[in-house]
C-alpha cells in the first residue's frame, strides 16, 4: 500500500494538497513551514482523538483527506475525517462508484478503522499481552501498530522503545507487538492464561474447603494414627488369638473324652438298674395281687365249712310244688368238705408264705438297686460338674471372645474406611495442589529471538549502509525493546544519533515485515536527521546535541532512493537532501518564501 | 343233668353251690323280696366286686377279665339256687311272670349262723347292696366291661 495524497480542504479555501509517489519522498524545509501539521493531519487520519493543532495558516479548514492505493493504481480508498475531535471516517471506495461508509474511528464502536485497515495485513483480531501478572491483554489497534509506520518528531528522539508511545515504558505490550509482528503469532493464549489463573482461586478455596473438610471430620488424634497396615495387623492379632481360644477349647474337649466316657458308663448302668428295679416293681405288685387271691380263696374256703356245717343239719324239705319227697341225689360228705377244705387251706398258707418271702426278697433286692442306681447318679452330677466347669466355663469364655472379636472387627472395619476416606482426600488435596501449582501465576511471551536477531541483521545491515558508526554491531535488546549498537544502547546515543537509530529500526521492520505481508508498505519519519534547532536554542540549550556527520546524512538519502523503490517512505525534516539526490526522489521543498517556490503546506492566500 | 354233673358243682373248690348258695342266700335274706334269676346274678357279680358300683372295696380281689363271671354264674347260680330249695333255705315262686326267688325263716336263721370273717365282709357290701340296688339294677353289660377290672 501507498499513500497517494493527502488534502486539506475548507468551504471557500484553496486545498493544501500533497502527492506523492513511491519510494523515497521527502518534505524538507524550516520549521513553521506546516512540517508538523502533516504528520499531526497523518495522526488524524489514522484515527487519533484529537485533530492537529490550530495553527494561523489552518484557519477555515475543515476536512481532511488522505487517498491510498494498493496493488499498484487499483483498489484505491480514501479516508476523509471532518477536524474535529472525535469525528467519524467516511471512508470512499473510489473504486467502487465512490460508496461511502462510515468508520469509527477507535477500535470500539463497529464498523472501524481499526478492523477496516488492520484487516488488509491480517493484523486485525490480534490479542496483545499487556501484563505478565495481571495477565491482561489489549487487541491490536490501528493506534498501536501506528507506532511502526509513523514517526513524529517528539517519539523519533525518544530514549524509550521505538514501539512505544515514548513517554512510559510498556515492556510487555511492547514485546507482544514485536513478537506478533514479526512471527505472526499472537498472545492469544493469555486469554485462556488468565482464565487458568483465575480459577487459581477457586483451586485455592477447594483446598482450603478440603482440609477444613478433613481436620473436622477426620481429625488425627493419637490414637487414629494407625495407619491401613496397622489396623490390617491389629485384626490379623484379633484372628490369630480366636484361633488359639478355639484350639484350647478342642483340646480340652478331648481331654474331657475320658470323664464324658466314663459319664456314658455309668449312665448305662444306671439305666440297667433302673429298668431292672422297674422290672422288679411290678413284679412285686402282681405278686401282690396273687397274695390278695391268695387270702380271698382261703376266707372263702373257711367261709364254705362253716356253711356247710350248718346246711348239713337242714334237712332235706319237701317240693314245694308237688309235695313229693325231692330226689335224694346230693349228698353232701361234710367231714371230706371240711376235711378237704382245712388241707386247701394249709396249702394256701404254704403258698401265701412262699409269696411273702418271694415279696420280701423282691423288695430287698429293689432297694438295693435304689442304693445303688443314686450312687450311680451321683458319679453322672459330680462328672457333669467337673465337665461344666472345664467345658462349660471354657464355652462361655470363648463365646465372648467372639463378641469382642467381632466387635473389634466392627470398629476396625470402620476405622478402616475412615483412613481409605482420609487417604482418598488426601490424594484429592495432593491433585489439586498439583493442579495449582501447574497453573502458572505470570505469563511468558513465547521466545522469538530468532526473529528478533534476524531483525538486528536487517538494522545493522541499514546502520552500515548508512555508515552509523559500529553499525555492523547491532543486536536488539528484548529488555529495552530497543537496538544496541556497537554495545551501546540506543538512548545512551544523543538526540541525533538516536534518531538516526529510531529510523533504522522503523525502515528494517518494514523490510522484515512486508514480504511477511504484515506491514503497510509506507513508513512516515518526521525528522530522522534532526540536528540542533535554532527554534529552540533560545529555550533549551541542548549539550548533547550532536552534529551529525554529513557522509552520514549523505548516505541516509542515498539508500532510501536506491533500495526502497518498491515501498513508500516520506520523511519531513529541516535537513535538505544533496543536490544530486533530489532527482531520485520525489522532492517537496517548502521555502518560507512567498515569492519562491512553495511557502508551506498551506497555500497563501 | 346226670348224677355226675350235678355231683361235679360239689368237687369244685371254689364257686360250689354251698358257696354260691350261701350267698344267695344273703343276698335274699337283705334285699327282703322275691328276686329273679337273672337279678339275682347281678346282684351277686355286685356283691363281690362293689367298687365297681361306686360301693365299698371289692370283696373279691378283681383279677382280670372277672367281668367273665357273669356268665359263669348264670350257669351255675340255678343249681346253686336249687340245693339250698331243696333243703328249704330259699323259696321259690313261679308265677305268670316268671321263676323268682326269695328268703324264709329258715333263711334267716341259717345265715345268723354264719361268723365267718368273709361273712363279716360281706355283711357291710350287703347293706350297701340293700340301699343302691336300683343303681345296680340299672347297670348295663357294657358299663361293667368298660369299667376298670
Amino acid at each position: 500500500m501507498i499513500i497517494r495524497k493527502i488534502e486539506v480542504k475548507g468551504a471557500g479555501k484553496k486545498s493544501a494538497i500533497l502527492e506523492f509517489k513511491e519510494g523515497l519522498n521527502v518534505i524538507a524545509g524550516a520549521s513553521d513551514t506546516g512540517k508538523s501539521y502533516i504528520t499531526k493531519c497523518f495522526q488524524f487520519i489514522f484515527g487519533a482523538e484529537t485533530p492537529p493543532k490550530q495553527i494561523e495558516q489552518a484557519s477555515g479548514y475543515t476536512h481532511l483527506e488522505v487517498t491510498f492505493e494498493q496493488h499498484n493504481g487499483t483498489q484505491r480508498f480514501v479516508l476523509s475525517r471532518e477536524l474535529n475531535e472525535k469525528s467519524d471516517i467516511t471512508l470512499i471506495d473510489i473504486d467502487n462508484e465512490g460508496t461511502k461508509s462510515v468508520l469509527k474511528p477507535s477500535h470500539k464502536g463497529y464498523p472501524n478503522l481499526s478492523e477496516f485497515f488492520l484487516s488488509k495485513f491480517g493484523l486485525n483480531d490480534k490479542v496483545l499481552a499487556k501484563g505478565t501478572e495481571s495477565m491482561n491483554h489489549s487487541s491490536l489497534t490501528m493506534r498501536i501498530l501506528e507506532k511502526v509506520f509513523l514517526v513524529d518528531e517528539e517519539r523519533i528522539i525518544s530514549e524509550n522503545s521505538p514501539l512505544g508511545k515514548g513517554q512510559n515504558t510498556e515492556k510487555t505490550i511492547e514485546l507482544s507487538l514485536i513478537k506478533t509482528l514479526l512471527t505472526g503469532d499472537d498472545d492469544s493464549a493469555i486469554l485462556e492464561a488468565k482464565e487458568d489463573k483465575q480459577s487459581k482461586t477457586g483451586i485455592k478455596q477447594k483446598l482450603h474447603n478440603f482440609e477444613d473438610f478433613l481436620e473436622k471430620f477426620f481429625p488425627v488424634t493419637d490414637e487414629s494414627e494407625a495407619s491401613l497396615q496397622q489396623l490390617d495387623e491389629t485384626l490379623e492379632a484379633l484372628e490369630a488369638s480366636y484361633e488359639q481360644a478355639e484350639r484350647e477349647l478342642n483340646q480340652l474337649l478331648t481331654s474331657n473324652n475320658e470323664l464324658v466316657h466314663a459319664r456314658t458308663l455309668v449312665r448305662r448302668k444306671a439305666e440297667g438298674i433302673s429298668r431292672t428295679i422297674d422290672d422288679d416293681s411290678v413284679l412285686i405288685d402282681r405278686f401282690k395281687v396273687l397274695e390278695n387271691k391268695y387270702i380271698s380263696d382261703r376266707e372263702r374256703l373257711e367261709a364254705k365249712t362253716e356253711a356247710a356245717v350248718y346246711i348239713e343239719k337242714q334237712m332235706l324239705a319237701n317240693c314245694p310244688v308237688c309235695g313229693n319227697d325231692l330226689p335224694q341225689d346230693e349228698e353232701i360228705d361234710i367231714e371230706t368238705i371240711i376235711q378237704s377244705g382245712a388241707a386247701e387251706i394249709t396249702k394256701i398258707n404254704s403258698h401265701l408264705s412262699d409269696l411273702h418271702s418271694t415279696i420280701s426278697s423282691v423288695q430287698i433286692a429293689i432297694d438295693n438297686n435304689s442304693s445303688e442306681l443314686s450312687l450311680y447318679e451321683n458319679e453322672i452330677s459330680q462328672i457333669d460338674a467337673l465337665l461344666e466347669e472345664n467345658v462349660g466355663n471354657k464355652l462361655k469364655e470363648n463365646r465372648k471372645l467372639l463378641a469382642e472379636l467381632d466387635i473389634a472387627r466392627k470398629s476396625f472395619r470402620k476405622k478402616r474406611d475412615l483412613e481409605q476416606k482420609r487417604s482418598e482426600i488426601l490424594s484429592e488435596i495432593g491433585r489439586l495442589q498439583v493442579a495449582y501449582d501447574e497453573i502458572s501465576d505470570t505469563y511468558t511471551i513465547e521466545d522469538f529471538s530468532k526473529e528478533a536477531h534476524q531483525l538486528a541483521k536487517q538494522i545493522s545491515n541499514i546502520l552500515v549502509r548508512w555508515d552509523f558508526p559500529n553499525g555492523q554491531d547491532t543486536i536488539f535488546d528484548l529488555n529495552t525493546r530497543d537496538v544496541v549498537v556497537g554495545n551501546k544502547p540506543r538512548s545512551h546515543f544523543g538526540k541525533g544519533y538516536r534518531a538516526i537509530c529510531f529510523s533504522a529500526f522503523i525502515i528494517g521492520l518494514m523490510e522484515y515485515l512486508v514480504p511477511q505481508g504484515r506491514h503497510p508498505g509506507f513508513v512516515i519519519l518526521d525528522s530522522p536527521l534532526t540536528t540542533y534547532r535554532k527554534r529552540d536554542e533560545a529555550m533549551q540549550p541542548d549539550n548533547d546535541e550532536v552534529v551529525l556527520a554529513n557522509n552520514l546524512i549523505y548516505a541516509f538519502y542515498r539508500d532510501l532512493c536506491d533500495f526502497y523503490g518498491h515501498n513508500q517512505i516520506i520523511v519531513l525534516d529541516n535537513q535538505e537532501p544533496d543536490q544530486d539526490l533530489i532527482p531520485k526522489m520525489n522532492y517537496i521543498h517548502f521555502s518560507q518564501n512567498e515569492d519562491i517556490g512553495r511557502y508551506g503546506f498551506f497555500p497563501i492566500n | 343233668m346226670g348224677k355226675r354233673e350235678r355231683l361235679m358243682g360239689h368237687q369244685a373248690i371254689y364257686n360250689t353251690p354251698i358257696e354260691i348258695g350261701t350267698r344267695a342266700a344273703l343276698i335274699l335274706t337283705v334285699l327282703d323280696s322275691k328276686v329273679s334269676l337273672d337279678d339275682l346274678v347281678i346282684y351277686d357279680y355286685a356283691l363281690l366286686y362293689s367298687a365297681e358300683f361306686g360301693g365299698p372295696d371289692n370283696l373279691h380281689p378283681a383279677i382280670p377279665n372277672h367281668v367273665a363271671e357273669i356268665a359263669h354264674r348264670r350257669e351255675h347260680l340255678p343249681d346253686a339256687i336249687r340245693f339250698f330249695i331243696k333243703r328249704g333255705l330259699i323259696d321259690i315262686h313261679i308265677t305268670e311272670s316268671g321263676h323268682y326267688y326269695s328268703s324264709n325263716e329258715c333263711t334267716l336263721d341259717f345265715v345268723s349262723c354264719l361268723k365267718s370273717n368273709y361273712y363279716k365282709k360281706a355283711w357291710k357290701r350287703l347293706d350297701w347292696l340293700s340301699a343302691n340296688k336300683k343303681t345296680v339294677i340299672n347297670t348295663t353289660f357294657i358299663d361293667l366291661a368298660t369299667r376298670r377290672t
